[in-house]
């Protein structure tokens, strides 16, 4: 179990399913019907599955994961009514307490090889984060979600790669949000 | 042990006859045909006959089981009845026919087994010498036919090496071939066109030789192979490139979340 949602991919997904991602990437490389994308079709292979998950994976550290969910709930109608400045007045911190709910988040990496000045073209890739969020804290100041803290969160993962799904169950990875965390200034604006 | 045993026949046959004799002289009669003297020319020194009756089967039994005895003989070891002087059956006729018992025989009687004894002696000795010749002329023939191929490369190397029009030939089926066949991702380049492409190894051949030929015809593979970026170690085998540094990269296409189901504020 863990306190933090500083998400790992390779959590999630398992290591092999990186190599299926290899080869399916592969086969929409030669399936573009250039032929001069066969070299690069060539290069996932010997790259391998590894190396996909390695970048897939940096690029979702360098991700808030728990920001880009609290988007959603900025578009929530349960938040409007924060927008009134007449009922909730500015500067003044609010705590709410969020019930049991459910949201996706949809990931979209784009993997391509690059060599001699030359670059592939791109391989689409997939990867829906399936949450289930239960007893979360959020602070609403100036009609912005500015915190969240406490309760906790499972994430299972989707992962495809262009039409081709090679993964799609996995046991859910539990978060304790025991910490408060403070989004960077002014927050996440309630639409 | 043979011509003891023949003549050990023989005797027992003129025994046989003596036997007979002794109780059948009292039957002959001048009107009786068999007991009539044979032509005295069959000659031996004793001149006219004995005056014997001699039972017919009887004598041909003996002389049939006498070559009967000597048939077995050949077919058992035929190279030495055919080698042993001894065996052969003439002295037996010989022997036969000058005995005066036997002269007195029917003339039927006396020639049958004579004339067959004379036949089966006969036919073994041609037989037997065919085996022989077998041994002889077989391993020639079969050295004749090993010689054949030995020979044959010998004979046609020489006209082959040094005469300049065969160079072609002999650039055409190396190693080229065999070498394009081992790089993966020719499928990428443009084939040649094989019509100019030999063309042009002839006429290379034709001036400079075989080996300016032959690489002729590896350049544009190696060209080939070299212009393939995929970080494979083929590509490094070529001193003149080094090997390009191909990244993987991640780039954010889409990034989106939903809005959540059962939203609710509860406190």
């Amino acid at each position: 179990m863990n306190d933090r949602i500083e998400l790992d991919i390779e959590q999630l997904i398992p290591p092999e399913s990186f190599d299926e991602a290899a080869v399916a990437a592969r086969a929409q490389i030669e399936g573009s019907g250039d032929k001069g994308n066969a070299k690069w079709a060539k290069a996932l292979s010997a790259l391998g599955g590894a190396k996909i998950a390695s970048a897939i994976s940096e690029q979702l550290k360098s991700k808030d994961l728990l920001a880009a969910f609290m988007e959603g709930w900025a578009k929530s109608p349960a938040f409007k009514a924060y927008k009134d400045q007449s009922k909730h007045a500015p500067g003044k911190p609010e705590i709410v307490k969020l019930g049991s709910f459910k949201q996706e988040l949809t990931y979209n990496p784009e993997l391509s090889l690059s060599a001699a000045g030359m670059s592939s073209p791109p391989i689409g890739m997939t990867i829906a984060l399936k949450a289930e969020f239960d007893s979360v804290e959020v602070t609403i100041m100036d009609a912005h979600l500015t915190e969240i803290g406490g309760g906790s969160c499972k994430i299972a993962v989707d992962f495809k790669v262009g039409e081709v799904k090679l993964f799609t169950k996995s046991t859910p990875l539990e978060f304790k949000l025991m910490d408060r965390k403070k989004l960077p200034e002014p927050g996440i604006g309630i639409t | 042990m043979k011509p003891m045993g023949k003549t050990l026949a023989a005797a027992l046959l003129l025994a046989a006859f003596g036997m007979q004799s002794s109780g059948a002289q009292a039957q002959c009669s001048p009107t009786n045909p068999a007991c009539q003297s044979p032509q005295p020319s069959g000659g031996g020194g004793s001149g006219g006959g004995v005056g014997v009756k001699v039972d017919v089967g009887d004598a041909a039994k003996a002389i049939g089981g006498l070559f009967k005895k000597k048939k077995k003989k050949p077919v058992v070891q035929p190279t030495e009845v055919a080698t042993t002087p001894v065996e052969q059956p003439k002295q037996e006729v010989v022997f036969v026919k000058s005995d005066p018992v036997i002269q007195k025989l029917p003339t039927t009687v006396r020639k049958a087994p004579v004339k067959t004894a004379i036949v089966t002696r006969a036919k073994p000795q041609p037989v037997v010498s065919k085996p022989v010749a077998r041994k002889v002329i077989a391993p020639v023939a079969a050295a004749a036919v090993v010689a054949e191929p030995m020979f044959e490369p010998e004979v046609a190397a020489e006209p082959v090496a040094p005469e300049p029009v065969p160079v072609a030939e002999v650039v055409q089926p190396s190693a080229p071939v065999a070498k394009t066949a081992t790089i993966a991702p020719v499928e990428d380049a443009p084939k040649p066109d094989n019509s100019l492409y030999w063309m042009i190894a002839a006429g290379v051949a034709a001036l400079a030789g075989a080996g300016a030929a032959a690489k002729v015809l590896f350049t544009p593979k190696v060209t080939m192979d070299c212009n393939i970026a995929d970080g494979s170690s083929r590509m490094i085998s070529d001193p003149s490139l080094t090997k390009p540094e191909v990244s993987f990269n991640v780039a954010i296409a889409g990034f989106s979340a939903s809005t959540p189901d059962n939203f609710a504020i509860v406190a």
